[in-house]
């Protein structure tokens, strides 16, 4: 099946009948059946489906954290799948950045410490790594607690810290795999207002796995998978 | 839940597996040390009895008689019984042979009458008596003649035969009284020569065969040996009966050794009360007992050392089995929570663990009970304690032992669970900080304590083990491995803040690791104390051997020691050895007016100071002994006359004024070509004008370095007319002599102060053509020569009349001596004065004792200059390197026993009571590898595991494996390497500091000299370098396993902040 014929072909994302299948035999499950799918540059794509039906197996595979075993994936016209693991990695440092529905923050670094890895990563001038955590920390509303390491900070501070880590970077596309899966709704939409923002205002482009109305509201569009196909015309769900 | 139990350690049964493991290797460990604390002491025990010395195991106990049993004050018991002992003999040689069972043994019996008065024949009174041996052969070789076999028959000593002018075929008498009648006719049917050393204790003259001055004046000749029975068949008293048992314990096992050493500690109360009431007194005589109590002393040293290790091994075992416990806990932490989550309370997970845990320690019990068995076998065949045979009952008291240990590590494996909160690895609670500080400063002012202790620690207390000795080591190393991992925070924190100024993530990350991941604090005490403990023990070890190869040295004093005291000696020492030989008086000696104890007594050591560092042994603080003994020796050389071949050939002619009969009794002082002086007996010269021929045997190279005449008068006292002052002279030619160069003869001092009878005025020696004159100008004082012997002495030397001494530092500490003081030193009966030329830490062979030491030239010049002719040579030492088998060499020829520097230095060191130690440290040293390798095992696996999130965090940002696995090689290499620095710093500091103080000597005293720290760099270097291969071996695996498992994955399981 397939959705959003008409995306003009300078997209971010361009995935094309991309199958993906873990297990083998009777105890196979198909997470992704022929998923073709663009996102354009500066579009905010919601990915919107039940649970188990392929959300967080595409963005893996948009960010390089897995391979399809069919079709092809193509990020700023680069092709993923045919990426070497090292390669993957570059990607992901330079171009895609994740915020997980865990957030997946260091435990043993503060805030600020969390938020400047990916810009260590990069190996970045010191004091403009400073200043660009000292800025992405205000952006997101967290300077005061620069010195505070994860378990001292809320679920809503944790994810706010993970998408300034996310943004620090200055990555073309942010995937964010429910974001607001582990916070309260009032937490939840401060954060989806957060990252409505600064794609806004970053202009990058973002796709964003979600059960949450309020975020596909705030999307551009929204897609939905359903067993691993994507359903719909791409319109607002 | 049995079943959830029952599939969870299938699934888990690898981890439970590694725990079980640990436990049962940690039990086995504790097992093997309280193996090597119960049945390696017995066999060691054992092995040290069977081993020691025949003279080391014999029992024995003298009968004392009174000299006039028919005295009214002595019981008719007592009188029977020395008139025929046979009863008591019989009685003494039950009790004595009981302890040894149905081990052979051998009884002999020394039985010697009291003296009785010779024929006096004109002449001063003299006295002898009859002896009875039952092993003449063992104590002397037959010169002429035979033994005797009948009453009636004697033989003589040689020197006897010639002082009293006997040969094969005389006969003699023994009188009661002077003059009395004399008994049964004693015909004389041999000679013998006795054989030297021990075989002559019991005899009254000690195998001399004539004592000069026997209780004061009287000179005394003996013994004259009878046949068996002859003694009683005499009719003449026993005045001593001394009975020997000499088991022979090849055979003997562990049992019959301990069996034996409580029945001869209870030996003398059960001679006492046997014989008592017939003997005026019972000396008994137990060196089985010493030795016995020696080696009970020595075990309990050693045991000191084994329960160390054993303490510090349950320390590493524990930390090891925490580390376990909390890689099993990390694994159910997802379960726990579940469980938790749906209502378990903690009580039922701790009692769950509790349960799991008892289970895992009575599964480790049988292996681990095997394992202690297995590994005390290895040891002991290493330490040549093999076989090593578990005692009665020990097999069940060791799985006594084994099934603690485990239930006690059992209790380790729950304490995860008793945790009331799941750490989340930032930042530390304050509680726990101020816990742990409060812990450690507890640790650290026990461990002050300890070994200010330890310091302060003379002599080794206790039968099993020292308390001190145990629990220093123990809590300095505990204490200094909890304060060395204190720096090891700050130096992560320091690496910590660099870390933020660093660029790249790979570096700082491992920083930050190191220096906010605080669960690993276990494993670092574990590397820490492991290291310390394994560099410890290699170090320790080495100082160990080093310090008993020391006070072997010293007590010996050098490389051989033979105690014979024959001239001539030092040629067959030399030939068999090609060592510097030297001559040695090394014997108690009154000093001044000091009370002398038994435990204080000060002891005189002279040696042949020229050849000091050849010939002298033992480590000094400072300096060699050559330096030490500086300005000892004579300036200028001994003169005298050389003799040619094995014999002094004298003719001997004497004249004395107006006629007054007067015989002199000869003596030669002779030197032989090793220094050493004796004076040999020439005979009984009267001065009658006539020329006699005298032939004194001597060694080969002798010299005749001075001339002895006991004068003796013979007249009426009363007479007016031999009242006067008399010259005479006295001439002997030494013929085919020559004179020494640079001779200066000279008069010794007059023997004793009080009454002069006689004086030398002039000694000359002359070239005469058949050899070398000497002329003795003196005057005999009358009537006083009448009452008493004038002794003479001219000498080849001017008089000394001051020896230069050092002291040990011990003595001058008691008497309080400095450099140059004088003190007054009586040899025997002869006076001589001594000037402090130094202190030295100890004198060599008598390592604490207050002891002078002295060149034996010089001494022996100061005694012949006052008179005193007794030789002073007290045993031969011989320096260098003696061939291996040069003390049985010697032994064979008669000069034994010997006594030999490196055999004293490989027993302390190496022999059985020793070995357990031995064996402890190396058990230590493994177990501390081994324990390192398996804790940084299990504390990589728990942590590794745990950063497997992370690993996967860092990925989704964009890491590379590779810079990841770099970050986390990084992070273990700083905790692990630092700890093994700390530790390998914690174990020198540990051998500087306690080792020292840990060595003993093997009766449990501080070691003389001071124990000198080894560090043997080879072995510590090669031991760390196996410390750090081995854990790079396991990590670098272990890390590369949890990047490679760190997928995407991991992160749909990473539980919210």
């Amino acid at each position: 099946m397939s959705a959003q014929p008409g995306v003009e072909p300078g997209a971010t994302v361009r995935l094309r009948d991309v199958h993906r299948t873990f297990g083998e035999g009777r105890s196979a499950v198909h997470a992704l059946r022929g998923v073709d799918l663009d996102v354009a540059p500066g579009e905010l794509v919601a990915v919107v489906g039940r649970s188990g039906s392929g959300k967080t197996t595409l963005l893996n595979l948009v960010g390089g954290l897995d391979r399809p075993d069919e079709g092809s994936v193509r990020v700023d016209d680069v092709d993923v799948a045919a990426l070497t693991e090292d390669g993957q990695a570059l990607l992901r440092r330079d171009r895609v950045a994740f915020v997980f529905q865990t957030f997946g923050l260091i435990p043993v670094l503060t805030a600020a410490e969390n938020v400047g890895v990916p810009l260590r990563l990069r190996e970045t001038p010191v004091a403009e790594r400073e200043r660009r955590v000292e800025m992405l920390l205000d952006l997101v509303g967290l300077a005061p607690h620069a010195l505070q390491r994860p378990d001292e900070l809320s679920g809503g501070q944790q994810q706010r810290v993970a998408i300034a880590r996310a943004l620090a970077g200055s990555p073309r596309l942010l995937v964010a795999d429910e974001p607001t899966g582990q916070l309260d709704s009032e937490t939840g939409l401060a954060v989806m207002a957060l990252i409505r923002g600064v794609v806004e205002a970053e202009g990058m482009t973002a796709l964003v796995a979600t059960h949450d109305p309020v975020m596909i509201a705030l999307a551009d569009r929204a897609v939905r998978l359903v067993d691993g196909r994507l359903v719909g015309d791409g319109a607002r769900v | 839940m049995s079943d959830l139990w029952w599939r969870r350690g299938r699934a888990q049964v690898g981890v439970l597996a590694a725990v079980l493991a640990v436990m049962v290797a940690g039990a086995a460990l504790i097992g093997a040390c309280v193996l090597l604390t119960t049945a390696s002491p017995q066999r060691a025990l054992q092995l040290a009895i069977v081993r020691a010395p025949a003279a080391d195991v014999q029992v024995g106990v003298a009968l004392g008689f009174p000299d006039d049993p028919d005295d009214p004050d002595v019981t008719e018991r007592v009188a029977a019984t020395a008139r025929d002992a046979s009863g008591a003999v019989a009685d003494a040689t039950a009790l004595l042979t009981a302890p040894f069972g149905d081990l052979p043994a051998t009884v002999t019996t020394w039985t010697s009458t009291v003296m009785r008065y010779l024929p006096p024949d004109a002449g001063p009174l003299r006295l002898a008596y009859l002896a009875e041996l039952d092993d003449p052969d063992a104590r002397g070789t037959v010169a002429s003649g035979r033994w005797p076999t009948a009453a009636g028959e004697v033989a003589l000593p040689t020197s006897t035969a010639r002082a009293l002018g006997l040969d094969v075929g005389s006969t003699t008498t023994l009188a009661a009284t002077p003059g009395g009648p004399g008994g049964a006719p004693l015909t004389v049917v041999g000679t013998f020569v006795p054989r030297p050393g021990a075989p002559w204790q019991e005899d009254p003259l000690d195998g001399s065969g004539v004592g000069e001055n026997y209780r004061g004046a009287i000179s005394a000749y003996g013994p004259l040996v009878v046949a068996p029975g002859g003694a009683v068949a005499s009719g003449i008293p026993l005045l001593r009966v001394t009975l020997r048992v000499q088991p022979d314990l090849s055979g003997a096992s562990a049992v019959d050794v301990t069996r034996a050493g409580t029945a001869v500690d209870a030996l003398r109360g059960e001679l006492d009360s046997t014989l008592g009431d017939r003997t005026e007194n019972v000396v008994t005589d137990l060196p089985f007992a010493r030795t016995l109590d020696a080696a009970r002393q020595q075990r309990g040293v050693t045991g000191s050392g084994v329960l160390a290790v054993a303490l510090l091994g349950a320390a590493l075992v524990g930390t090891t089995v925490v580390l376990a416990a909390r890689l099993v806990a990390a694994r159910r932490a997802p379960e726990a929570a579940l469980l938790a989550a749906r209502g378990m309370g903690r009580s039922r997970l701790v009692g769950q663990a509790a349960a799991e845990a008892g289970v895992l320690a009575l599964l480790c019990v049988v292996p681990a009970t095997a394992l202690a068995v297995a590994l005390h076998r290895v040891l002991a065949d290493a330490v040549g304690l093999g076989p090593a045979d578990l005692p009665e009952g020990g097999l069940l008291r060791l799985a006594g032992v084994v099934t603690a240990v485990a239930l006690t590590l059992g209790v380790l494996l729950v304490l995860p669970w008793l945790r009331t909160g799941t750490p989340r690895g930032t930042r530390e609670d304050r509680v726990g900080v101020v816990a742990r500080s409060g812990a450690d400063l507890v640790l650290l002012a026990l461990a002050a304590v300890a070994f200010l202790q330890l310091r302060a620690h003379q002599v080794a207390t206790g039968a099993v083990a020292d308390p001190v000795l145990v629990v220093a080591p123990v809590l300095c190393l505990l204490a200094g491995a909890a304060l060395a991992l204190r720096p090891l925070p700050l130096l992560a924190r320091r690496a910590d803040a660099r870390a933020r100024t660093a660029r790249s993530l790979t570096l700082p990350l491992a920083a930050w690791g190191a220096a906010r991941r605080p669960q690993g604090a276990a494993a670092a005490f574990l590397v820490v104390l492991a290291t310390a403990c394994a560099t410890f023990g290699v170090g320790f070890a080495a100082t160990w051997v080093r310090s008993q190869g020391d006070q072997a040295a010293a007590a010996v004093g050098t490389d051989l020691v033979v105690p014979a005291r024959a001239l001539g000696t030092g040629a067959s020492l030399r030939e068999a050895t090609n060592g510097q030989v030297s001559p040695v008086t090394s014997r108690t000696v009154t000093l001044g007016s000091r009370v002398q104890s038994a435990d204080e007594a000060v002891h005189l050591v002279a040696v042949d100071t020229r050849h000091a560092d050849g010939l002298l042994r033992g480590r000094l603080p400072a300096g060699g002994w050559a330096h030490t003994t500086s300005g000892l020796a004579p300036a200028e050389a001994v003169g005298g006359v050389l003799l040619t071949g094995t014999s002094a050939d004298l003719v001997v002619s004497g004249h004395v004024a107006d006629d007054v009969a007067i015989d002199a009794d000869l003596s030669l002082v002779v030197q032989d070509a090793d220094g050493a002086r004796a004076a040999l007996a020439a005979g009984v010269v009267p001065l009658d004008g006539a020329p006699h021929t005298v032939t004194v045997a001597v060694p080969q190279d002798a010299r005749v370095v001075g001339v002895d005449a006991r004068l003796s008068a013979f007249g009426d006292a009363a007479d007016p007319d031999q009242q006067s002052d008399v010259p005479f002279d006295l001439d002997l030619t030494l013929r085919d002599a020559t004179p020494a160069s640079g001779s200066t003869w000279s008069v010794a001092r007059a023997r004793g102060e009080e009454y002069v009878v006689a004086a030398l005025d002039h000694v000359t020696a002359t070239t005469a053509p058949d050899g070398v004159r000497l002329t003795l100008d003196g005057t005999a004082y009358l009537p006083g020569l009448y009452w008493s012997d004038g002794t003479l002495t001219a000498l080849a030397f001017r008089p000394v009349e001051e020896v230069p001494v050092v002291v040990s530092a011990r003595l001058a500490g008691q008497l309080g001596l400095k450099v140059g003081d004088g003190v007054q030193l009586a040899l025997g009966l002869t006076p001589v004065h001594a000037k402090v030329l130094g202190i030295t830490a100890y004198v060599p062979s008598q390592p604490r004792a207050p002891a002078l030491l002295a060149d034996v030239d010089a001494l022996s010049r100061a005694a012949l200059s006052h008179g005193g002719l007794d030789t002073l040579t007290d045993e031969w030492w011989v320096g260098g390197a003696p061939p291996p088998g040069a003390a049985r060499t010697l032994a064979a020829q008669g000069l034994g026993p010997v006594t030999a520097r490196a055999a004293v230095a490989q027993e302390s060191a190496d022999g059985p009571l020793r070995a357990p130690q031995r064996a402890a440290t190396a058990l230590l040293v493994v177990a501390a590898l081994v324990l390192t390798l398996v804790g940084t095992a299990l504390h990589s696996t728990t942590a590794l595991e745990a950063r497997e999130l992370d690993v996967a965090r860092l990925s989704g940002l964009g890491a590379s494996r590779r810079s990841v696995l770099a970050s986390l090689l990084a992070e273990q290499a700083i905790v692990t390497g630092a700890s093994l620095l700390a530790g390998a710093v914690l174990g020198a500091l540990a051998c500087w500091a306690v080792g020292p103080l840990l060595v003993l000597s093997p009766q449990g005293l501080a070691p003389v000299p001071a124990a000198a720290v080894q560090w043997p760099w080879p072995a510590q270097v090669a031991m760390v370098l196996v410390l750090v291969l081995g854990c790079a071996a396991l990590v670098v695996p272990l890390t590369a396993r949890a990047v490679r498992r760190a997928t995407i994955a991991r992160l749909r399981m990473d539980p919210v902040a």
